[in-house]
């Protein structure tokens, strides 16, 4: 659905943030963007809905360049910023000076989201606390049916019961038709929500896998020590070394995401390479 | 749901039906949630409960009825049980042999601990099949 | 040419501003009203003499360009602000569309709403001036000359406050100002030190007209025939206006937030 290549970005006058960079996502999956501080997430979500022009290199939906912002791929997207803008209007108003504007919208969903989110119907958005008016977004995003949905940070902000109601929302938003790009450093609030991975770092991509391939290639364990094991990468914590280990056994453990974010941001090449020689070695 | 560290979490959903099926709450020709309503009640990705599905369906603990969505198989209570036993034997044992032949937990003190706890637990009179 | 422009988007992105706009708008309009009443209800009241014709004009067209400019930078104001320019630049109309809503809003419907209210503060001061027998007059800018000169002015007004509503992120108005003053200067000061530099001689000169200068205590002015210089001038400001709001609309298609 996506597909980004050689892309070099930076603001004018400022350093790049990308350089030459590859990503391709398709329909059908909810991709977790993570990235340190700092490392460009948000500008990379804008680079996909054109809302930045990459210095060099393409940005393309459907096969069309983002770029110069035509009318038809803005209908077929969404996007919900960290920080949002809403008018001073009531939903009720906001839906009907702003929805026409998407083909597919559904004024029911959005009712029905704004029910499960505890959002007042009548209160003037612009006069809502912060949450609220993200949780007023998110359900008219999801309600504009558009098939790429991109979202930074969304869980920001957002209390407890909120995050529950978000995770089973986007659960059931999910169709083979859409792509949802969430970008977040709060992994926890996600971790089994999304099922794939994209980790920028450094100017590029550096792993986009689904966390199935991972579970294949990859162990996560808590062991007490970890002499006589191939371990690709530790850490300490109070039940033990948590490691990552090459998947031997053929079992599935559940992907640790920030385990594994820390190794691929610590320039641990041993696992990189283990995630990509098994892709090779796969090939044969 | 609270998912667990170590396990990944299309197999905990497995497990959260098999147990369904073992408790005898979910019987055969049972319908089994859809993908949707089974991701939305867990908060998770509905590939994931598809993983699942696809899972228990080669394991014959489900089927599928075009178009309509998945049953409780025939026989899902025991195939469900078969392989956890063989999970059990093939994944479990080992280690708990291993610690048993490290601390040195003779098979007639093992017994005796394994009888007591028993009929803790499950009564005197309550086997295994019952 | 849909891709481009749909009136029936174009009504709904106009729906949709007056919707999330009108009260601002009808406030700006209230003061504006109310600062036009105190502009020609005090020399009215002040002055024993009657509210000449001349006065009226001077009072129609003075606010009528300090307002514009005003209001016109500010047009596009949601694009400064990081938040509001996401929600407006990822909006599915295009940009000309986009563009043409904020010169609609600011130049048509401006003028329009700046004439009516005029004339309203007029009529009710001038029914309130007794003219001490004199036949009232009343300022007409629909006649030819007046309405073209009017047009004229404000659109030249307009063109450079659509830019500067577009270049800058916030102070619109007074950057735009201050950019446009500089400008000026420089283009005053050049014009007449090339134009010095060429002729080697002390003279007066203004950019778009004709050259004096002193000779042996005699005056002479160089200037083109008055109607070429009328009519170069009315083409120059023609292609100059055209080129601000052309830029104005390409600097709004390479926003970037």
């Amino acid at each position: 659905m996506i597909e980004i290549q050689e892309l070099s970005f930076g603001y004018p006058g400022k350093p790049l943030l990308f350089q030459n960079l590859h990503l391709s996502l398709s329909q059908g999956h909810i991709y977790g963007l993570l990235g340190k501080n700092g490392a460009g997430k948000s500008t990379l979500l804008k680079n996909m809905v054109g809302l930045c022009f990459p210095r060099h290199g393409r940005c393309a939906i459907h096969g069309k360049s983002v770029s110069g912002r035509p009318v038809d791929l803005l209908e077929d997207l969404y996007f919900i910023p960290e920080e949002i803008y809403v008018p001073a209007l009531t939903p009720q108003k906001f839906v009907s000076s702003t929805a026409c504007f998407y083909p597919n919208f559904c004024e029911d969903s959005f009712y029905r989201y704004l029910q499960e989110f505890e959002v007042p119907q009548h209160a003037v958005l612009s006069k809502l606390s912060f949450g609220q008016q993200k949780k007023a977004i998110i359900a008219f995003g999801l309600a504009a049916n558009t098939r790429l949905l991109v979202m930074d940070e969304p869980t920001n902000g957002l209390d407890i019961p909120s995050k529950v109601q978000f995770r089973k929302t986007i659960a059931a938003a999910l169709t083979e038709e859409r792509c949802i790009v969430i970008s977040t450093h709060q992994v926890r609030d996600l971790d089994s929500l999304i099922d794939r991975l994209v980790v920028l770092h450094e100017q590029k991509i550096i792993l986009n896998s689904s966390l199935d391939e991972i579970a294949e290639k990859l162990t996560f364990a808590t062991l007490p020590d970890t002499a006589g094991k191939q371990v690709l990468y530790a850490e300490d914590s109070v039940r033990g070394k948590q490691v990552i280990m090459p998947n031997l056994q053929g079992t599935y453990s559940k992907v640790e995401i920030e385990l594994l974010f820390n190794a691929l941001i610590s320039g641990n090449s041993s696992l990189l390479n283990h995630l990509k020689l098994t892709e090779y070695e796969q090939a044969f | 749901m609270e998912f667990r560290d170590n396990e990944a979490i299309y197999l905990q959903i497995a497990a959260y039906i098999s147990e369904r099926i073992l408790l005898g709450e979910w019987p055969e020709e049972h319908k089994v949630p859809s993908v949707r309503e089974m991701a939305v009640e867990l908060q998770v990705n509905p590939n994931t409960v598809m993983r699942t599905y696809e899972f228990l369906q080669k394991q014959e603990v489900i089927y599928n009825k075009r178009g309509i969505g998945f049953f409780v198989a025939p026989d899902a209570a025991a195939k469900v049980k078969a392989y956890r036993k063989e999970r059990f034997l093939e994944q479990d044992l080992p280690v708990f042999f291993t610690n048993l032949y490290l601390l040195g937990i003779s098979l007639e003190e093992l017994q005796g601990l394994y009888e007591k706890f028993t009929s803790d637990h499950y009564g005197a009179s309550q086997k295994k099949e019952s | 040419m849909s891709r481009h422009f749909n009136l029936r988007r174009f009504g709904l992105l106009f729906k949709k501003q007056v919707a999330e706009q009108y009260k601002p708008y009808l406030m700006s309009l209230a003061v504006l009203t109310g600062l036009l009443a105190l502009l020609i209800g005090v020399p009215a009241y002040v002055q024993s003499r009657p509210l000449v014709v001349s006065m009226q004009e001077f009072l129609f067209v003075m606010p009528l360009l300090l307002a514009g400019a005003i209001f016109t930078s500010s047009i596009f104001s949601a694009l400064g602000d990081k938040k509001h320019a996401i929600a407006t630049l990822t909006l599915p109309a295009s940009h000309l569309e986009k563009y043409l809503l904020g010169w609609v809003f600011s130049f048509l419907i401006f003028l329009i709403l700046y004439t009516i209210s005029f004339y309203g503060v007029l009529a009710v001061v001038l029914s309130m001036d007794d003219w001490q027998g004199a036949e009232k007059q009343m300022l007409n800018i629909f006649s030819g000359r007046m309405l073209r000169n009017v047009l004229g002015a404000y659109a030249m007004v307009h063109a450079v406050a659509l830019v500067g509503a577009v270049y800058f992120e916030k102070g619109h108005f007074i950057k735009t100002a201050f950019v446009f003053l500089l400008f000026m200067i420089v283009l005053v000061t050049l014009n007449k030190q090339v134009i010095q530099l060429v002729l080697g001689h002390d003279l007066s000169a203004m950019p778009f007209g004709g050259v004096t200068l002193t000779e042996n205590d005699r005056m002479f002015n160089v200037a083109p025939p008055k109607q070429f210089s009328e009519w170069l001038n009315s083409a120059l400001g023609v292609v100059l206006m055209l080129i601000l709001w052309i830029a104005a609309y390409a600097r709004l298609r390479e926003k970037q937030v």
